[in-house]
Formats: C-alpha cells, structure tokens, sequence
C-alpha cells in the first residue's frame, strides 16, 4: 500500500454522511467511561448524605438508654467529619477527572493515577467506616441487655468468643466485598488505561 | 447558555467534521458505534470549548480532543449475534456509501481496526500530514519515539493489508 496515494483519497474522505446537530440540546447524554462514572458517583451521593443525616436519628429510633447517647453521639461526629471530608474529595475527583485537551499520554497518566487514588479513597473510606458500625451495632445490642436488666459482665466466654469470632468473619467479610465493588467498578477501566500509557512507554 | 457560543461552535465543527469522521471510522467499525463515537466527541468538544483560547487553529485543537476521546472510548462488549449482525450492516453500509474508488480506503480503515488505539492515533496524525514533532506534541511524547512508533505502525499496518 502506498501511503502518499492512499493520502489523496484520505484528503477526499471528508465527512460521509456525517450531520453536525443543530444545537447542542439535541446530543444524546454521554457514553463516555468516565462520564458515566461520574454519573454513578453523583448518584450514590444522595443516598450517602441521606444515610449520614438518618444515622443521627438511631438513638431515638432505637431507645438507647440515656447513658449511651453520649458514646454514640462521639462517634456520630466523628463519622461525620471523615464523611465530610471524603466527600469532598470525591466531589473535586467528580469535578476535575480527565482534561481532554492536554497531550494524551499527560492526560492519560492523571487520570489513571486520579482513578487509582479514587479507588484507594474508597477502599479507606470503606475500611474507616467498619469501626463506627461494629461499635454501633455493639451499643445496639448492649442497650438490648439494659433493656433487658442484663449485665454485661454475666455473659459467659462462649458468648464472648462468639461476638469477637464474628466481628472478625464480618470484618473480613466487609474488606473483600468493598475491594471487589471498587475493582468491578473502576478496575476494568483503570486496566485499559494502564495498557494505552505501557504502549505509549519511551522506546 | 449562550447562543452566539453554541453557534460558533457548531460553525466551527461543521467546517471540520471530516475530523469527527475520519477519527471515528478509525476507532469504531459499526456505523452505530461511530455514530456514538461522534455525539461523545462533539459532547467532549463541547465541555471543553471554554479551554480553546483561539491559540491555536481549531482543527488542532480539536484533534486531541477528538483522539483523546476515541482512545478512551472503550467500546463496549457486544453479544456475538449483535457483532455478527452489525458486522454485516457495517460492510453493506459502506459498500453502499463509498462504491468502487474509495476500494483502497475501505481496505485501509479494516487494517486500521486491527491496530491498537495509540497505533490508530499515530496512523491518524500521520495521514492527516502532521510531522514528528506534531505528533509527538500531541500523544505527549518526544518525537523520536513517535518517528519509531510511527515507522513500526506503518510496517504492521502493511503485513495487515497484505494478509
């Protein structure tokens, strides 16, 4: 095949049957792996918020007994700080990802190591968040036992070594289904990146 | 939204729409996946035109984004009787559209569907006359190793035809 020939005919191949829309309302909503990822963080946001601002109501829903508020209350706020702040670093991932104009291997390169960071942030957000449900689920039930005029201190070992055998199969439970959702939504998309920037590597 | 904008935008890209064409007939082979290929881009363009200070020609500017675009565009998974089928409308369409000259364009674009996407970028760049340096300007890397890059696609791109 002879480029230069193949040129003319390329200089001809102007626009088929290609019609440029009257305005810009008339596109279709966007397809793009990175628009649509965005689309999926925009909607799991409301839930979030609405799930942080619904936690604040548990005590009263539940009938915590009087003492209990105050620890739950500590770790409430606490929550609610790292929520806040990860929230917002999601927001700015959400806000700035991917600068189409740049020259494509420095645009690549950010938004796979942008991609990368989201999925650590996630993960850390996840992990974080275990603590606070373990300690609330924990309040949850040794109100139970107030409520119940049981002491904490007369549940036997067994019962004890049960409640920590679960924490740990929960816990670990927890990590593997939050590494597999982040890796389902962002790695195949990360993986493909990864492979464009290898074949743009200096030879 | 301002109307003068939006209409010098679509000016502008109605003045360089072989660029939509060229790109997406590059990186998609289903007339419904360039289709798709074109709204993404012309979406992108958009979203972008604010950062398009005039610098540059626009067809310059729009080069990257359409290609950075396309390169990213991963096409998605189809069922193997929605490939076959499209495959099939795919080959009559064209048929239909470009008739016997544009043979060797036709024969071209399905070698070109057999190169990964920085292959297409840099056979892209190359046909449309850009140098080495352009090129390498663009993919955003030096221009020795877009000449090397450039050389290898041109080679494979050959067997490809030949086979």
């Amino acid at each position: 095949m002879n480029f230069e020939e193949l040129k003319s005919e390329w200089e001809k191949d102007n626009s088929g049957n290609l019609n440029i829309p009257q305005s810009i309302e008339k596109l279709k909503m966007a397809q793009h792996p990175v628009e649509k990822l965005k689309r999926n963080m925009k909607i799991e946001l409301y839930p979030q918020i609405i799930a942080i601002l619904a936690l604040a109501f548990v005590p009263s829903l539940a009938n915590f007994q009087s003492s209990l508020y105050s620890f739950y209350y500590i770790s409430y706020a606490m929550m609610v700080v790292i929520s806040v702040y990860y929230l917002y670093a999601f927001y700015r991932f959400y806000k700035n990802i991917h600068q189409y104009a740049a020259a494509t291997k420095d645009g690549l390169l950010e938004l796979y190591f942008e991609l990368r960071l989201n999925m650590e942030r996630y993960k850390s957000f996840g992990f974080l968040l275990l603590p606070f449900g373990i300690i609330w689920i924990g309040l949850y039930q040794y109100n139970k036992l107030l409520l119940s005029d049981i002491a904490f201190e007369t549940l036997s070992d067994n019962i004890i070594l049960i409640v920590i055998i679960v924490i740990v199969i929960f816990t670990a439970a927890m990590i593997i289904a939050i590494n597999t959702w982040v890796n389902s939504f962002y790695g195949k998309y990360t993986k493909q990146i990864r492979n464009i920037l290898d074949e743009l590597k200096e030879e | 939204m301002e109307p003068t904008k939006e209409k010098t935008f679509l000016s502008y890209l109605e003045k360089h729409k072989g660029i939509l064409h060229k790109v997406a007939r590059m990186y998609m082979d289903a007339p419904e996946d360039c289709e798709d290929l074109h709204q993404e881009i012309i979406i992108q363009l958009w979203k972008s035109y604010d950062n398009f200070k005039g610098e540059s020609q626009f067809s310059t500017w729009m080069y990257r984004v359409a290609v950075n675009t396309a390169i990213t565009f991963f096409k998605k998974e189809r069922k193997w009787s929605e490939t076959f089928s499209e495959a099939t409308i795919a080959d009559v369409a064209y048929e239909e559209y470009s008739g016997e000259k544009d043979r060797q364009l036709e024969v071209f674009y399905n070698a070109v569907h057999k190169l990964n996407p920085v292959e297409k970028a840099l056979i892209f760049y190359f046909m449309e006359g850009l140098s080495h340096k352009e090129i390498g300007q663009h993919l955003g890397i030096n221009e020795g190793n877009a000449r090397v890059k450039l050389n290898r696609t041109k080679e494979k791109l050959q067997k490809i035809i030949k086979k």
